[in-house]
């Protein structure tokens, strides 16, 4: 059945979970919307969605607010996020538009009326609770490029 | 100074020819030896040329070293030449000829001798500045006791000749008037040298005393100003040193007594090992304790995992349905190229999914109840291990109290008072070393300061000379007034007519007869007088304590002869024809002889004087000096 493939169910889930990952992304651009903002470049996305699901813990460090990242997660999305956006695409809940040339990262991404009405639908407390994350980390976090060079690295930054 | 003995010497043979104070005449035959004598007094007193040995062949035939002893002031001397090798030595014994092989001799080339015989006399060298051979450079050259020496001594090619006082060696020659001041203590050019020397000893008393500042500031800054403060600390210390290595003494030795307590010792051994044990164990549970609450931790942490994993799953679970990835081609927005999707995952067949999902959704709460399970576990543990630390602590604390009043009856540690008393001592040392360093620059300051006023009173002692340097031309004029006197008073005695023309230069120090030199005229008896009466006059000076320079000695060689004989010679016009005038020489060396040591070599010296004076009458051939039935070594046989 399996081919060779003996890597259990659970374990696949954890890295490979498609139906999860469009939902939360999904919840990211809901809640991007609510601060206003339409257009979303890409790079912005990996950097809220890095922020908040892999564990970018911060710690005080010496009284100074210092954020750890993880930045194998955030890699790991970045390989994956055009194909979850293909997907959400093909599902009509977002609308990209670009040219061949363009820089991934650049590329914006327009939540749909469809989108939204869906995650509205299907908001549990669990993404309630993910969408109060994501509000309050737009809030006190700006996207900023040399920030999110930081996470790549791994290195620990501060706010 | 006076001449002793002269002795030559070899392996088979030596001869001692003796001195006396006053006349001496040695008259021989011609190439007997007797002018050998004065050239064997002129090598040992430092001539640079050596003995010819084609010349003197049986002297050096027989002969390897020659000996004057002479006696300056109240010492005796002993100079040895050799005459074969080492010509620039001299060894000088400070001895007379028979003690010689009691004293090693001071062997110094032939400049240093004639240093030594010059200090010995109280005359200093003079330095003068003078062109190189040969060249535009300049050297420094000094007047020594070779200068003097030609005032002493005058061979036969010199006497009655224009080569008076070395005049044919110009080299020589132009160190004459200073010679001759040297002998009249007339020196003026040694106020530079005594500047040199006095601004020598002014630097070095400066220095001495910045030294002695340096030394100073530097105590003042150990505070070790105080010499007699020092020594009473370094006493005090010395003593508190003492008293604490007593006490320690004591400690050690009442520390062996006690330990020869056994029964006691045991008891409180056991005590002591029980508590270390008790330690350990309470020790050893504080760790185990440690290492449960870290895995308790860790599996906290994947509780926590598992928890987020069982989120994603219901929320998986419940959206499920919702979401519809199908298996349809995809197209790229940008440009618009198919992709196929690969739905390799089984659980994306509908049918499968839900039953999956929930499989896994209890796989993961069985998870979670096993590390539940395991938490608690730990927990248990670690209560356990808490009971078991509390008893062992109290345990613990009855022993420390009771071994705390033990130690109390026992007085056991020694070792912390030892030891203290060893850091005190140390310090002490320490102390005392400091103080003893600022003791030893108190004594190096008092030697500078000995040595600064020896340079001090040697400062005044040079400056009172420079004063005294200031040239008394009042001096000058009453020497060559005396000098003049006598000159003109000998020239008369040996029948010359005395002008205004006869004196003695007071600038060239020589002697002019009717207004001219001695090394213009030529003829032979005029010249031979006038040096005679030249070198007589500064002799008789010495009576009156001029010429103080002079070693009043006189050396002459042949002065016969400018003397006409009976036989008819031939140019007789340079003769001396008055044998009256002859006799007057003699006169005149007899007199001189009462205060000076006059030594005459003659081959037919007027009978009288020959009868009083002579002591040695060499014949020729093997009846001259080195003669065998004069052979010290055999005679003494």
């Amino acid at each position: 059945m399996n081919k060779g493939n003996v890597t259990p169910t659970s374990i696949k889930l954890l890295f490979n979970n498609e139906k999860l990952e469009i939902m939360k992304v999904l919840c990211l651009l809901y809640a991007l919307r609510q601060k206003r903002k339409k257009k979303i470049k890409i790079d912005e996305i990996i950097y809220y969605y890095s922020l908040v699901n892999f564990e970018f813990k911060s710690m005080k460090i010496n009284s100074e607010r210092k954020w750890v990242a993880s930045n194998i997660k955030l890699l790991r999305f970045q390989t994956r996020i055009n194909h979850i956006l293909l997907l959400m695409k093909h599902m009509g809940f977002i609308s990209i538009n670009g040219y061949v040339s363009d820089r991934v990262g650049d590329i914006k991404v327009i939540l749909k009326t469809d989108g939204k009405e869906f995650f509205e639908e299907n908001e549990s407390k669990f993404f309630e609770e993910l969408k109060e994350n994501y509000l309050l980390t737009i809030d006190e976090i700006t996207y900023d490029s040399k920030r999110m060079k930081k996470m790549k690295e791994g290195s620990r930054w501060n706010v | 100074m006076i001449l002793n003995k002269l002795v030559v010497m070899g392996s088979q043979y030596k001869r001692t020819i003796l001195f006396k104070k006053h006349f001496n005449i040695i008259q021989g035959e011609a190439t007997s030896g007797k002018s050998l004598i004065l050239k064997l007094i002129d090598y040992c007193l430092g001539k640079s040329s050596k003995i010819e040995a084609k010349v003197q062949k049986e002297l050096l035939y027989k002969c390897d070293q020659v000996f004057l002893e002479i006696t300056i002031g109240n010492e005796n001397l002993t100079l040895n030449r050799s005459l074969i090798d080492r010509f620039t030595k001299i060894s000088i014994y400070f001895c007379p000829f028979e003690k010689i092989e009691e004293y090693t001799p001071k062997t110094v080339d032939i400049k240093d001798a004639m240093k030594i015989i010059m200090n010995k006399l109280q005359v200093n060298e003079v330095k003068l500045i003078r062109h190189q051979k040969h060249s535009t450079n300049k050297q420094i050259d000094t007047v020594s006791f070779r200068d003097l020496f030609r005032y002493v001594y005058i061979n036969q090619h010199e006497l009655g000749t224009n080569d008076f006082l070395g005049k044919s060696k110009p080299f020589k020659a132009v160190k004459n008037p200073y010679a001759f001041k040297m002998i009249f203590d007339l020196v003026d050019n040694d106020e530079e040298s005594v500047k040199e020397r006095l601004v020598d000893v002014v630097n070095q008393i400066n220095k001495l005393k910045k030294e002695t500042v340096g030394l100073e500031s530097y105590l003042q800054d150990l505070d070790a100003s105080d010499k007699i403060v020092q020594q009473s600390k370094l006493d005090e210390i010395y003593s508190e040193i003492e008293s604490h290595i007593e006490s320690k003494n004591r400690v050690i030795v009442s520390s062996e007594e006690k330990s020869n307590r056994n029964e006691e010792n045991r008891m409180y051994i056991k005590l002591k090992k029980d508590i270390s044990q008790l330690t350990n164990e309470i020790s050893d549970y504080t760790d185990q304790k440690r290492h449960i609450r870290m895995a308790i931790d860790s599996k906290k942490i994947l509780l926590n995992e598992y928890n987020s994993e069982m989120n994603d799953i219901n929320e998986t679970l419940n959206i499920n349905y919702q979401i519809n990835i199908d298996n349809q081609t995809i197209e790229c927005p940008l440009c618009n190229s198919k992709i196929n999707q690969n739905l390799h995952e089984d659980f994306n067949k509908e049918e499968n999914s839900e039953r999956i999902l929930n499989r896994i959704k209890n796989q993961i709460s069985n998870k979670i109840k096993l590390v539940n399970e395991l938490i608690k576990d730990e927990y248990k543990n670690i209560e356990e291990l808490d009971k078991k630390i509390s008893i062992l602590s109290t345990k613990h604390s009855i022993f420390d109290g009771a071994i705390r009043k033990f130690s109390r009856k026992v007085d056991v540690p020694y070792l912390s008072q030892i030891e203290s008393l060893n850091s005190i001592i140390n310090s002490l040392e320490r102390e005392k070393e400091t103080l003893t360093e600022g003791l030893r620059i108190h004594n190096k300051i008092e030697e500078k300061g000995n040595l600064i006023s020896d340079l001090e009173s040697e400062e005044e002692r040079l400056k009172n000379k420079i004063n005294q340097l200031s040239i008394d031309y009042g001096f000058k004029d009453d020497i060559f007034y005396y000098l003049n006197e006598h000159y003109r008073a000998y020239m008369r005695r040996l029948k010359y007519s005395v002008t205004e023309g006869t004196y003695i230069h007071i600038e060239k120090m020589i002697p002019f007869y009717e207004e001219a030199s001695v090394y213009s005229h030529d003829s032979g008896g005029l010249l031979e007088c006038m040096q005679i009466s030249f070198l007589a006059s500064i002799l008789k000076s010495k009576s009156v304590g001029y010429a103080s320079g002079h070693p009043g000695i006189l050396m002459l060689d042949s002065i016969s002869k400018y003397v006409g004989t009976l036989e008819g010679e031939d140019k007789l016009e340079d003769r001396i024809k008055d044998p009256e005038v002859y006799e007057e020489f003699y006169k005149i060396l007899e007199e001189l002889s009462e205060n000076n040591q006059i030594i005459l070599v003659e081959n037919t010296p007027p009978s009288s004087y020959s009868r009083m004076y002579s002591q040695y009458t060499f014949y020729k051939g093997e009846k001259g000096l080195i003669d065998e039935s004069f052979n010290e070594y055999v005679l003494n046989k």
